[in-house]
């Protein structure tokens, strides 16, 4: 969460997107309000549709940096938010 | 017997003349072959002298090199302290600002609260409306209330933010989040008014959504005033425009145009609301993750 509030929040070039792996949207919902996340989810209905189901991994977390044209550029949140700090 | 001499003698000669040429023919061989021997101990003495003269060379180089690696170490160490000192810095600036933030809103509140009875010969709002013997009563986030009017003939009155003079406004110090945050809802027959923030307007269901700050107020578009209404034509007019130039750029990406719209949702109070970008961002930071 800091590090979305130093390094994204204020970023326009970057988009924070959260995936949600949770089975229904009532977990994630519960989560949410729990944590207060700021950024925008994917929710399990729209895994489909978002075109990132493609990038998950079979464990979490896992962070990804991928550009607008869907190229991997850092995975891990220490990769990820070291190239964030550049861009 | 003189004949047999000569004869021996002869063979003698030749034969002792043969073995001089021989060794004369080696003699020069053998001088020769000194000759290039030298030449080629000399070669091979420059290329000696080469070697070593390199050798000193590669060992000046590897010593500066020692130098330049204990420089380098010496740098990020430097480096790593510059980075710590930054950030600090960073926390102390953030420290600094929140402080000066507070008071602010100290000095703010202060002043708001001095400002009870304060004493206005006349008053005139950006609307034109004129008032005299002005005496506040209330400075609120959302507005001023004032009593006005000679006595015995005084009345009461509240402005909200956009009917007040600029010098109020500064003077009040309503800040730019605070004027817009208050604009003011009145209903059609204009007997009903509340104060928020503009939220949101979805044209298909005529749903206007306002946050008043203590939660979210949802009105349909024709209980509001004409004045509201043709505010938010205008907003969504202008919405609509920049949403088609972000849609636009969306569509050219890969990630952008499979989430542009109806696909991400973000947590507002209690739920999660559709969310559409405001922006079309080069880079998309994927945290996948579940709350299990």
């Amino acid at each position: 969460m800091e590090s979305f509030n130093k390094k994204i929040a204020t970023n326009d070039k970057v988009e924070f997107i959260h995936f949600s792996l949770d089975r229904t949207s009532e977990a994630a919902l519960k989560w949410a309000k729990k944590e207060n996340f700021p950024w925008a989810h994917v929710l399990a209905d729209k895994h489909a549709e978002s075109g990132l189901k493609k990038y998950a991994k079979k464990f979490v977390p896992y962070y990804m940096l991928v550009d607008k044209d869907g190229k991997i550029l850092a995975e891990g949140s220490q990769a990820v938010f070291a190239m964030v700090d550049d861009l | 017997m003189k004949r047999f001499f000569s004869v021996r003698y002869l063979v003698l000669l030749i034969a002792g003349l043969a073995i001089a040429y021989y060794f004369h023919i080696n003699r020069k061989r053998f001088a020769d072959g000194n000759a290039q021997l030298k030449t080629e101990l000399a070669d091979l003495n420059s290329e000696w002298m080469e070697l070593r003269k390199q050798e000193g060379e590669l060992t000046y180089a590897k010593q500066e090199l020692v130098e330049i690696n204990k420089k380098l170490e010496s740098l990020s160490g430097e480096a790593a302290q510059i980075r710590q000192s930054v950030s600090a810095e960073q926390l102390a600036i953030e420290s600094l600002k929140q402080r000066k933030k507070a008071l602010f809103l100290e000095y703010r509140e202060q002043v708001r609260r001095q400002a009870k009875g304060a004493y206005f010969d006349e008053m005139t709002t950006p609307q034109g409306k004129h008032y005299k013997n002005v005496e506040i009563t209330e400075v609120r986030p959302d507005g001023i209330s004032f009593r006005h009017g000679a006595a015995g003939a005084a009345g009461a009155r509240g402005l909200a933010l956009h009917e007040l003079p600029s010098e109020w406004v500064k003077r009040f110090m309503f800040t730019r989040e605070e004027l817009e945050w208050a604009r003011s809802w009145t209903s059609a027959d204009g007997t009903k008014t509340a104060y928020g923030k503009f939220k949101s307007y979805d044209e298909d269901t005529g749903i206007v959504t306002i946050d008043d700050g203590a939660g979210k107020l949802l009105f349909d578009i024709d209980q509001l005033s004409v004045a509201n209404r043709k505010w938010l034509e205008k907003q969504a007019l202008k919405g609509k425009a920049e949403a088609a130039a972000i849609f636009e750029e969306l569509d050219k990406q890969v990630i952008g145009s499979k989430i542009k719209k109806g696909v991400l949702s973000k947590l507002e109070g209690d739920h999660f609301f559709d969310f559409t970008m405001s922006n079309a961002p080069d880079y998309y930071v994927v945290y996948y993750s579940a709350s299990w």
